[in-house]
This record gives structure tokens, sequence and C-alpha cells, in this order.
């Protein structure tokens, strides 16, 4: 046996110990965690401050899975782990039913059901191929299961890109660019004589970023010294995205930690 | 070195504490009550006087349509404020028309709408319809703008538009008189003004999550939107400008807080940045002489 073989050997040894050890400390963490969560609840249920019942059992599990959740920010974990795949599954399995019950059966098969049983016309034949043409067209993307027919999924998304350009470019044209070009080009003295200073923010700041983004010249002297009073509008701007950023997060850690100590440990009163 | 090292050792803080001291800034605030000013900003109250307005000239022919464009991960930040907009458009008896394009917000909406018609005793088809949801966003938009009933022939139960009150007379988009779309991210705030108001030319407003606030402004300078709320401070405005406080203002404590403690954590960062570089100046200095 070779030096190389044994060095391998020894290695994979060691892996495999290392993850009998993991997944020892996982099922560790899952005993804790779910221990812990048991003997709260029957704590909070023997008190009467969570009621038994479907709202009381989603209420626990809520309570769990953010905990879980947000175990994430210790460190990496089996828990979040386990709360995650519950989040991507029943957030699956949820969309699947509404848009079964709100897209396919409302639009489609009701909608079918309906024009089928009245007496049949030719306003009525066009009313059912503008229901079955575009549901064949999208069932065509299935057909990139099976690889010998894949290539009728093609129309499905050259129809899709067709329409999609078709109906952005002009709209957006109209409302990105010369929507946005009025407030841009503001006079920049007010009736009275004074300085309308907010329309001249607006104009260095829009000449002095479209500066910045000019790189056919070089960025020295005059252009430099544009470009970098634009950097400063870019990073103005950057800040206020990031400002708001951090508020919407709070706010999420502030729903969840009012559901955790109102909900369910009722600490918050009020 | 000693000074360097005590200095690092000083700022050179676990995440995890920082991570304590915001849960810590959050909750406690939650628990020691305390009143804050909050005055509603000039793109919050265009939104409230519109509604004024259109109860002031319309009274109760006067119609908003709002579009619920979020699911559950964005409800902590704008169902405080879809609360507050549906009991103001509620208290001044004006037609109420609800629909939306995120799929996973159906069953979100319907029960906020059944909780506020409840408490306001509202009557379904008279005082206020729920659409639903149709796919389709920009098209479904365009449609809207064209002909309304071709786009929704039917509420969200299946009967026919032309039998309510509120959605009888209503043949486009143009006739609502005001629109307001609840956005968390694509097929919202965006898609409404791109393919309906800068199409059609109606009035509308954005209600949105504060990541996405910045990114609007934009569309409020040029007019393309009437107002703006973003995030929870703009439903805490909301809420103070219909006097019906809920859990935007409720938030109000503990988000300010959160803010001054990572306000203070950016200052020491900061001053460790600055003190770190002085003590190294300093030492190649001496190092030179």
């Amino acid at each position: 046996m070779s030096a190389i073989d044994t060095d391998s050997n020894s290695n994979s040894n060691s892996d495999m110990n290392s993850n009998s050890h993991n997944k020892t400390n996982e099922w560790w963490i899952f005993a804790v965690f779910f221990s812990i969560i048991i003997i709260a609840n029957a704590i909070l249920l023997g008190s009467g401050s969570l009621k038994w019942g479907w709202s009381g059992v989603g209420i626990m599990m809520a309570a769990a899975f953010t905990i879980g959740l947000y175990s994430f920010l210790y460190q990496d974990n089996p828990l979040f782990k386990m709360a995650e795949h519950f989040y991507v599954g029943i957030a699956t399995a949820y969309l699947i039913i509404v848009t079964w019950y709100s897209v396919i059966l409302t639009d489609i098969i009701y909608a079918l059901r309906d024009l089928w049983s009245q007496p049949f016309s030719s306003t009525i034949f066009w009313q059912m191929m503008a229901i079955i043409l575009p549901t064949m067209i999208g069932l065509l993307v299935y057909t990139r299961l099976v690889p010998s027919i894949s290539w009728l999924s093609r129309i499905t998304f050259a129809v899709i890109i067709g329409f999609g350009s078709g109906l952005a470019i002009p709209n957006a044209i109209n409302a990105y660019i010369l929507e946005q070009l009025k407030p841009s080009m503001m006079p920049l003295w007010t009736s009275a004589g004074g300085i309308a200073w907010g329309a001249l923010v607006i104009f260095f700041g829009v000449i002095t970023t479209l500066v910045y983004f000019f790189f056919s010249l070089e960025h020295k002297g005059v252009i430099g010294k544009t470009a970098k009073i634009g950097i400063w509008f870019l990073m103005i701007s950057f800040g206020a995205s990031f400002g708001y950023t951090v508020m919407a997060r709070f706010s999420l850690l502030i729903e969840r930690i009012n559901f955790l100590f109102r909900d369910w440990i009722p600490l918050i009163n009020g | 070195m000693k000074k360097i090292s005590i200095v690092r050792s000083l700022f050179n803080l676990d995440r995890r504490i920082i991570y304590l001291f915001i849960f810590l800034s959050i909750l406690l605030p939650f628990l020691v009550k305390f009143d804050l000013p909050i005055k509603a900003a000039k793109n919050v109250r265009n939104v409230y006087d519109k509604i004024e307005d259109v109860a002031k000239t319309k009274g109760e022919r006067g119609t908003i349509l709002l579009s619920f464009d979020f699911d559950n991960a964005s409800r902590a930040e704008l169902e405080p404020m879809a609360k507050a907009i549906i009991a103001h458009i509620f208290k001044k008896n004006i037609r109420l028309v609800v629909m939306g394009h995120w799929l996973n917000g159906v069953e979100l909406t319907k029960t906020l709408l059944n909780e506020m018609s409840a408490e306001f005793k509202k009557k379904y088809g008279d005082n206020y319809v729920y659409l639903g949801y149709r796919p389709g966003v920009q098209i479904l938009i365009v449609n809207m703008g064209k002909d309304f009933k071709s786009a929704f022939q039917t509420d969200s139960q299946g009967k026919s538009t032309n039998d309510f009150l509120v959605t009888k007379n209503i043949k486009t988009l143009s006739d609502f008189d005001y629109v307001i779309s609840f956005s968390a991210g694509s097929g919202g705030i965006e898609e409404w003004v791109v393919y309906g108001q800068s199409k059609f030319h109606f009035t509308m407003a954005g209600a949105c999550t504060a990541v996405m606030a910045a990114d609007y402004f934009p569309f409020l300078q040029s007019g393309q939107l009437n107002g703006l709320i973003g995030g929870l401070a703009g439903a805490a405005q909301y809420e103070a400008l219909v006097g019906r406080p809920g859990s935007g203002i409720d938030g109000m404590r503990p988000q300010s807080m959160a803010h001054i403690v990572l306000i203070i954590f950016i200052l020491l960062g900061n001053i460790y940045y600055l003190t770190d570089k002085y003590l190294k100046n300093k030492k190649q200095d001496g190092g030179v002489h």
C-alpha cells in the first residue's frame, strides 16, 4: 500500500468520524431545542396564556419556526436548515394550491365548462380558442421534460419574449425616460425671481452623475472633478437606499419580536 | 503597539454582541411605553389629502382601487398602512375595490378585508368588492385601462362585476378616483406606473416596503405618483393622520431605539477606524525619527 493510499484512507476515516460527530451534535441540538419549546408551551398552556386549538397550535409552531430561523444569527445550525426547508416546502405547496383554485380552475376549467354549456356560435368558438390556445402554449413548457420534443418549449418562450418586449418597450420609454425627463428640466428660477433650490440640486445631480458614467473621456481636469461630484450624488443615493433597507429589516424584526412576546409569551401588554 | 492592541480588542466586537444590543433595543421599548412625536411627511399627507378630496367632491359615489401586491413576507410593513388607508376610506364612506397581483397574497387580503369590513359594518357589493387575483400583471393593467369589465368580468367569488353597486359603473381605470398599490416588489407600483398611470393618466399613489421607497421617489418627483408611503414609518405617519394608532405607531419606539443603537455602533466603528489609523501613523513617524 503506497503512502498516498494510506493518507487518503486516514483522511476518509477522519471525515467519517467528523460526520458522525456532527450528526450526534445535530441530534442534541434538536433534542434540547424541542424540549425547551415543549416545556415552554406546556407552561403557557397550563397558565392559560395560550389557548389549545388550531390558533394555539399555529402560534406554537410559528414561534418555534421563528426562533429556528433567527438561530442562524448565532451560527449556521440544523434548526435553521429545518425551518428553512419547511418554509420553502410550505410556500411551494401553498402556491400550487392557490394557483389551482385561483387560476387553473377559475380561468380555464370553469370558464371552458361555462362556454361549453352555451349554444355553439362563432363567438363562443373564438372565446374558447382564447382560452385553449394560451393554455396549450403554456403547457408546451413541460415538453422540456421529454428531451426528444423539448424544442417545442421554445415556442412558449418566443411568445413570452415577443409579447413582453412589444408591451414593455414603448411603455418603459414613456414612463422611465420621457416622463422622467420633465422633472429633470425644471426652471432653475422661481416666478418670483428666486433660485429654485430643488431644481438646482436635480440639475447638478443629473449632469454630474451622467458625466461619471461617460467613459469616452478620461476622468481628468474638469471632467474628473465633475465626475467626482457625481460620485457624491451616487453615494448619497446609495446611503438613502441602505438606510431604508436597514429600516425595513428592523420592521420585520419588530413584528417578529412583537409576535413572540405578545402572542406567544405574553410579556408585552396593550 | 500596546495601545493599538487595546483599541483593537475594545472595538473588535463579536457580531453577536451587536445582535444582542439590537434585540434589546427592540424588546425594551415594547415593555417601557413612551410617546414619540410623529409628523406626517408631505408624500404621506398627499395620500391622506387625496382621499379627503375624493370624499368631499364625490361623496359616496367616489371609488378607490387598492391593489394588494404583497404577501406574508412583507406583511409587517404593508399591513399597518393598508389597515389605516382602508379605515380612512370606510370612515369617509367611499366605495372600495380591492385586487392583487400577487397570488400568495390572496388569502391575506381576504382576511384583512373581512376584518376591516366587519369593524366598519360595510356591506359587500354596496361598499366594497374584492376582485381577487388575475394573472398577467402588465397585460392585466393595460386591459383594465382599456376595458375594466373584460379584465374582471367577475369578482373573486365568480359573481358578475355588473351586479355590484361599487363596480357597476366602472368602465376603465380612469373611472377610479384614486388607485393605490401596496407593493413589495415586482408586480406592483412600478408596473402600475409604467403600464397604467403613464398610459391612462389616472391619479395614483404607492405604498411600499422601506427597501423600495428610495427607488420610487423619482416617480413622485415627476408626478406619476401623487403620494408615497414607505415602510413602517410611513404607516405610522398615516395612522397618526387618521387618528387610529396601530402596529405602525407602536413600532416606532423600537424602530427609533434600534436606529439609535445602530448609529452608536457606526460611530464607534468610525472612531476605531480613525484611532487605529492615527496610532499606526504615529508609530510609523516614530520609526522614521
